[in-house]
């Protein structure tokens, strides 16, 4: 029964941790540009939260830099099960126009798992709230 | 005035500076020996108002390597060129006379290698602290350690 | 008080990662700053000399998402530079158009971050709100709301129809009607005032001493601007006023910013009704001879500039990148010295810092001993109950 209840407010309100792994900021900006009235995410429930502790989905943008790999890893260990990983725009997905760049790891899933992947250099705001849907309906049929 | 730009510097750095050469968009090179650099960056603070560095430029030219201190002086980019030889890449420290220079010199030590003599914080400024002994990537014999690139 | 050196060995686990930034402070007040960088370092320099030219141009504008425009223009023009290209004037002008209304994006961006930091997320909506009408026209102009691909070595790629000059117009107007609202705000809001307001003093002479770049640079009351003491592209021929002010501190920047919105929109309207007829580029050679140039512009943040050095193949020998926030590192690190812990966040972000979000800050108190990390979130709520409790400053 409780299990039923936070799957729930799961669905409805996800809690997601943002981190940028080394992103040139224009994915970050979009994000936060997501969020505003224009796009408004929050109406579905979205919050952005500081703490992995709470968190039920890793937004992770960039390419990965060696300074920034432990880090990603300490947070994604730091979430409680279950949890999503996102990969947002192409940095994050392939590693981009930084491939093959000598301090670039290339993609967050040569790090950590990564559940969805949104492409886009930066993906748009629509793009955002596509993959929050996506998300949600994903949350709801893992039954 | 901007005609006079180039022979006031070639006069008074007359015995100082090896060359002085401009360019197409006025930006003026002026080649110094390394034991004169201080000199140089002291005399371009004192009498030419020269306050501000925009950053130091370091290549690997093969043979040798090859630093521009970039500054503008007046109404035109002056950039000093100094060469160090490769067995030797040493030079001082201009924090002593321009404060700016601090973080661009740290720049140079982590990427390129080369010792800044005196220098006040010489730690890592763009390469993480695991780097350890992977060499100074800017170098043209750098090779990436880690699996082949994907092109 | 008393000044004690702790020494905090390695093992203390506040130490086990490096912190973007480390306060030492007694009490309230920092009595020393470190500020670390490298975390967007991704090793562009070298991966610049692995790729043509043409590839660079898309590399460069994502140096910085935010300006990504300067980036590309910068690395277009040092290359035009040795190349003795020749553009034609419309390419200027829509080439410039496109820093203008960079400049303007940022700058609203920044109005918004800074607005968060205070507390006063109304002015973040709403700025944040009319950076979309920018970003509008981007996507309209361009194709795309954040990265352009709009710069080519030789000039633009894109030309301008008459329908979209009117709608850049047209949003001219909007945005200086709602700038000047802003202005009102930052200069009559008291939230704004106390938090602002004496809050990060940087003198004349230290900031020409430390190097900083921008609007940090031109509220310490320097009249240096790269667009009118060294002109690029089309800025030679526009119209506009270099804004300084003298009150030295975070206000001094808001209100340079604010005024700077201003005048770009003064230049794109004379750029919009003034626009000279004919090509938009020129045609260049797709090996560049051996050579080397520098090329300058003023990003919204400061001074960008790129050394570029050629050999004669399709790919540069070396191509130099200092963007306008490293330059404004030292002065950060300077200004935080005698602040309050609850004065972190807008000393920061006046600089508005284009690395990355500060996420965590490591403060190490002295008398107490103690090391203690704060998150970003965490010392934002922190300094806005601070200031909350404090009835005058």
């Amino acid at each position: 029964m409780f299990e039923k209840v936070v799957k729930w407010s799961r669905y409805k309100s996800p809690w997601v941790v943002h981190f940028n792994s080394g992103s040139c900021n224009g994915c970050d900006i979009e994000i936060i540009a997501a969020l505003m009235p224009r796009f408004d995410a929050e109406r579905f429930g979205v919050l952005l939260k500081g703490t992995p502790r709470h968190g039920d989905v890793l937004l992770v943008t960039g390419p990965v830099s060696e300074q920034m790999k432990d880090r990603l890893i300490k947070i994604y260990e730091q979430m409680p099960e279950p949890k999503f990983v996102v990969a947002f725009g192409e940095c994050g997905c392939s590693g981009a126009v930084y491939t093959g760049a000598y301090n670039v790891e290339g993609g967050v899933d040569k790090v950590i798992p990564v559940n969805a992947y949104i492409p886009g250099c930066p993906p748009k705001p629509e793009a955002i709230l596509d993959g929050i849907v996506k998300l949600l309906t994903a949350f709801k049929e893992s039954e | 005035m901007a005609d006079d730009y180039v022979s006031n510097l070639t006069a008074r750095f007359q015995g100082i500076a090896k060359a002085i050469t401009e360019d197409k968009q006025a930006k003026v090179y002026m080649e110094v020996p390394r034991e004169s650099l201080l000199k140089a960056v002291e005399i371009l603070k004192n009498e030419f108002d020269g306050y501000h560095i925009s950053t130091i430029t370091v290549l690997d030219s093969g043979e040798r390597f090859e630093l521009l201190y970039h500054m503008p002086i007046g109404p035109r980019l002056l950039s000093l060129r100094v060469f160090l030889p490769k067995g030797d890449p040493t030079v001082d420290t201009l924090t002593g006379i321009l404060p700016g220079a601090i973080l661009y010199e740290r720049e140079l030590h982590d990427i390129m290698g080369i010792q800044v003599k005196n220098h006040p914080d010489m730690r890592r400024l763009l390469l993480p602290d695991s780097w350890g002994d992977k060499g100074y990537p800017l170098r043209k014999d750098w090779a990436d350690p880690r699996k082949k690139e994907v092109k | 008080m008393a000044k004690v050196t702790i020494p905090i060995g390695p093992q203390h686990p506040a130490l086990k990662e490096p912190e973007r930034f480390m306060v030492t402070v007694e009490g309230e007040t920092i009595v020393d700053a470190d500020v670390r960088i490298g975390h967007t370092h991704r090793g562009l320099e070298k991966l610049f000399e692995q790729r043509t030219y043409l590839q660079n141009i898309h590399i460069t504008e994502r140096i910085c998402g935010i300006c990504s425009f300067t980036h590309s223009t910068n690395f277009c023009q040092a290359t035009e530079y040795i190349l003795g290209a020749e553009l034609p004037r419309r390419g200027l002008y829509l080439r410039t158009l496109m820093n203008e209304l960079e400049r303007l994006h940022s700058h609203l961006l920044w109005l918004g971050v800074a607005g968060h930091e205070m507390g006063f997320d109304t002015l973040l909506m709403w700025s944040w709100d009319d950076r979309e009408r920018v970003l509008d026209l981007f996507e309209d102009l361009t194709g795309n709301r954040v990265t352009h691909a709009y710069n080519t070595i030789g000039g633009v790629r894109r030309d301008i129809t008459d329908a979209q000059v009117q709608r850049v117009l047209h949003t001219m107007d909007i945005l200086e009607e709602r700038t000047k609202a802003y202005i009102q705000v930052g200069l009559n809001e008291q939230t704004i005032l106390k938090r602002t307001q004496g809050v990060g003093i940087l003198t004349t002479a230290d900031a020409k001493r430390l190097c900083a770049v921008g609007p940090r640079l031109r509220a310490s009351n320097v009249k240096y601007d790269v667009r009118k003491n060294h002109p690029y592209a089309a800025y030679g021929e526009l119209p506009f006023d270099v804004i300084t002010s003298d009150t030295l501190d975070v206000h001094g920047q808001l209100v340079v910013r604010a005024l700077e919105i201003l005048e770009t929109v003064k230049m794109c309207r004379y750029m919009m009704q003034n626009l000279p007829p004919g090509e938009i580029r020129v045609k260049v050679p797709r090996k560049v001879p051996p050579g080397e140039a520098i090329s300058r512009t003023e990003a919204p943040r400061g001074e960008d500039i790129h050394y570029l050095r050629s050999n004669g193949t399709d790919k540069p020998e070396r191509l130099k990148v200092r963007a306008p926030t490293l330059a404004n590192i030292l002065n950060v690190a300077h200004t935080l010295k005698g602040a309050n812990i609850a004065d972190i966040p807008l000393i920061v972000a006046g600089i508005d810092p284009c690395m990355g979000c500060m996420d965590r800050v490591l403060i190490l108190d002295r008398d107490k001993e103690t090391a203690s990390v704060m998150t970003k979130e965490q010392l934002r709520e922190y300094s806005i109950a601070w200031y909350e409790k404090e009835a005058h400053r």
